[in-house]
């Protein structure tokens, strides 16, 4: 298993216990990917998930740029138009994990792009 | 979820009504702003949504749309982070829309939520009051500018927390009650005539020149106090009214020339830009037109150092604001005129060496050089002045003599007195004072005896005048007249008016 799939997993397990409902994992399209999908009461929330093993390359979030950030609103915006979403309340977050020295940190950034 | 708040917007020097309407729609968190925003307006997003959390409020994620409306105008400025934020909370149901009714607000965002001046907050809380806005929430630093107005209550605030406690738990915000009449008082300017040695006759011929707002050309070698005489003008001028400070600290709010120190205009300004002063400068301009220098010293004194050194179409330009008394200027974003009612002095030495008719000096130049300064200044321009002042060198018992000089407060004393008699003589007219006088009301109101005629006729043949430079002598005798207090116009009143514009020839005729 990849390292960043360890993570996505990690993450699916931290939402679950904060009471989120996974709706889908990796969800693609020509647009791009969402990593993990799901619902918190009336929210739906579209998740990218970030993971690193050393802070050499910069906090786990910092790999999100613009082009990025493009891509995840496109697919969620696809995501939205596919299954005939019109009027929700929706949102996309970031989760980022970073395991140093055998430790895991799991860092929640709420309503991270817009 | 939809809210509406009003704002305002500058139009020139006036201001119209905004209503900003935020809307809070479900789907991907967003903020957009409609309705021809400028980059100033569209820029606000990023200070709305720090501001509002750093002032412990909730963001929305939503998809937020906020429309400028009237949509079809452009929005300049940002005065409208305030009103967007206060939209953006009642939307999301922070304050109830109830509260806000009635209220204006304009005021500009910083990242951890204070709030900051913004520009032309006069005219704009004016324009606002005019539409029958009553309340108005705005920066306390524009506070003191824009309690020259009555008739509308000013809540000025210094954070966006003030705001919403003001609305949410009732926390009162002291409407402003600042003593701004003491403000408004011009305070003594710091230089006075007094300091100015000897020059009678010069202080006399300013004297007369301030009654009727005539223009004037100083002639003198360097030394002799032109500029020093120049900078003591605006302060022998008769004082604002209350409607004129008011339209100058419009111009200088739109300008951007307003701040704690400076908060109103209560005084007849001095201008002097350099020589290298561009044309956008000198009239106004940018792509949403700003007012220039000749607006700047609207109701004050436009004084030009060292004329000849002016580049020809910075001086071509003033022939228009110079007697139609405003100026319009055309860019992108609309056409605006602004007002441009100014008295001009200018300077100048009368060779390139300065010495040039000096008693004690001898002048350097050729003839050829002398010629081509003066040529510098185009011919009617040099007419549009009323008055050429010749300015001789201070004598050294005038300079060392222990003698005090009238002070400013007293010329104009006397200024006031003539301006009063042209005001009431003029209460029928569209005009105020006698430099404005046309060719018909000449007519009617500078009656001149037969003896004063013949000299007249003299003048005009012997010093080759035009009608134009005709009109100004009998204008500039009317205030002499005015000056002395006597309704006819005398011999000696028109033989001073001519001296004053001998230099035509003199000069010129090289």
């Amino acid at each position: 298993m990849k390292f960043g799939d360890w993570g996505e997993q990690k993450a699916v397990r931290y939402l679950e216990k904060l009471g989120y409902k996974i709706v889908e994992c990796n969800f693609r399209c020509k647009a791009g990917e969402i990593d993990i999908i799901a619902r918190l009461e009336d929210v739906l929330c579209f998740f990218e998930v970030k993971t690193r093993n050393s802070l050499a390359f910069g906090r786990p979030s910092e790999a999100i740029n613009k082009i990025k950030k493009h891509h995840i609103l496109r697919t969620a915006q696809f995501y939205l138009l596919l299954n005939n979403i019109i009027d929700a309340d929706s949102r996309i977050d970031v989760i980022e994990i970073l395991k140093v020295d055998g430790k895991t940190y799991i860092n929640h950034i709420e309503n991270a792009i817009y | 979820m939809f809210a509406k708040v009003i704002s305002g917007s500058l139009v020139g020097l006036d201001s119209e009504v905004i209503t900003v309407e935020v809307d809070l729609a479900n789907g991907l968190p967003s903020l957009q702003v409609v309705g021809l925003p400028d980059l100033s307006v569209r820029e606000s997003k990023e200070r709305i949504r720090a501001a509002i959390s750093n002032s412990g409020y909730k963001f929305p994620a939503k998809r937020i749309t906020v429309n400028l409306s009237p949509a079809n105008t452009r929005k300049e400025g940002t005065q409208f982070d305030l009103p967007i934020a206060i939209g953006i909370l009642i939307a999301s149901g922070f304050i109830k829309p109830a509260m806000t009714r009635g209220f204006a607000f304009i005021g500009e965002l910083s990242l951890d939520g204070k709030i900051r001046g913004v520009k032309g907050a006069l005219p704009l809380v004016m324009g606002l009051r005019n539409k029958g806005i009553q309340k108005i929430i705005l920066p306390m630093a524009n506070a003191e500018e824009a309690s020259v107005i009555d008739g509308i209550k000013l809540y000025p605030v210094k954070k966006l927390s003030e705001v919403v406690n003001f609305f949410m738990h009732d926390n009162a915000i002291e409407s402003y009650n600042g003593k701004i009449s003491e403000k408004f008082v011009p305070s003594s300017a710091s230089e006075d005539f007094s300091e100015v040695s000897g020059q009678e006759t010069i202080k006399r011929a300013l004297q007369i020149a301030a009654s009727a707002s005539h223009n004037l050309l100083m002639i003198g070698p360097p030394g002799s106090g032109k500029t020093m005489m120049a900078r003591r003008i605006a302060g022998i001028l008769p004082g604002l009214t209350y409607e004129e400070k008011l339209e100058v600290t419009k111009i200088y709010s739109v300008a951007g020339e307003l701040n704690s120190q400076r908060p109103v205009i209560s005084q007849r300004q001095f201008r002097a830009p350099h020589h290298t002063i561009t044309q956008s400068a000198l009239a106004g301009g940018g792509r949403n037109p700003k007012p220039g220098e000749v607006s700047l010293s609207h109701y004050g004194v436009l004084f030009f150092d060292e004329l000849p050194e002016f580049n020809r179409n910075i001086l071509e330009l003033l022939r228009q604001p110079m007697e139609d008394e405003k100026i319009t200027i055309a860019r992108a974003g609309g056409v605006i005129t602004f007002p441009s009612k100014f008295m001009f002095v200018a300077s100048m030495n009368p060779c390139p060496c300065g010495y040039y008719g000096d008693a004690t000096h001898e002048c350097r130049c050729t003839m050829g050089q002398i010629h081509n300064y003066m040529s510098k200044i185009s011919g009617p321009l040099f007419e549009r002045l009323d008055m050429h002042l010749e300015i001789f060198p201070v004598q050294y018992q005038d300079l060392t003599r222990n003698y005090q000089g009238r002070t400013s407060e007293d010329m104009r004393k006397e200024v006031e007195a003539a301006r009063r008699i042209q005001i009431d003589r003029y209460r029928n007219e569209a005009i105020s004072y006698n430099s404005q006088l046309t060719p018909a009301m000449i007519k009617k109101y500078c009656s001149i005896d037969k003896e004063t005629r013949d000299l007249l006729e003299n003048a005009f043949e012997k010093l080759s005048l035009s009608a134009r430079a005709y009109n100004k002598i009998i204008k500039l005798a009317r205030s002499i007249a005015d000056m002395e207090g006597t309704e006819q116009i005398k011999l000696t009143h028109v033989a001073e008016a001519i001296q004053y514009r001998s230099l035509d020839k003199k000069y010129r005729g090289i």
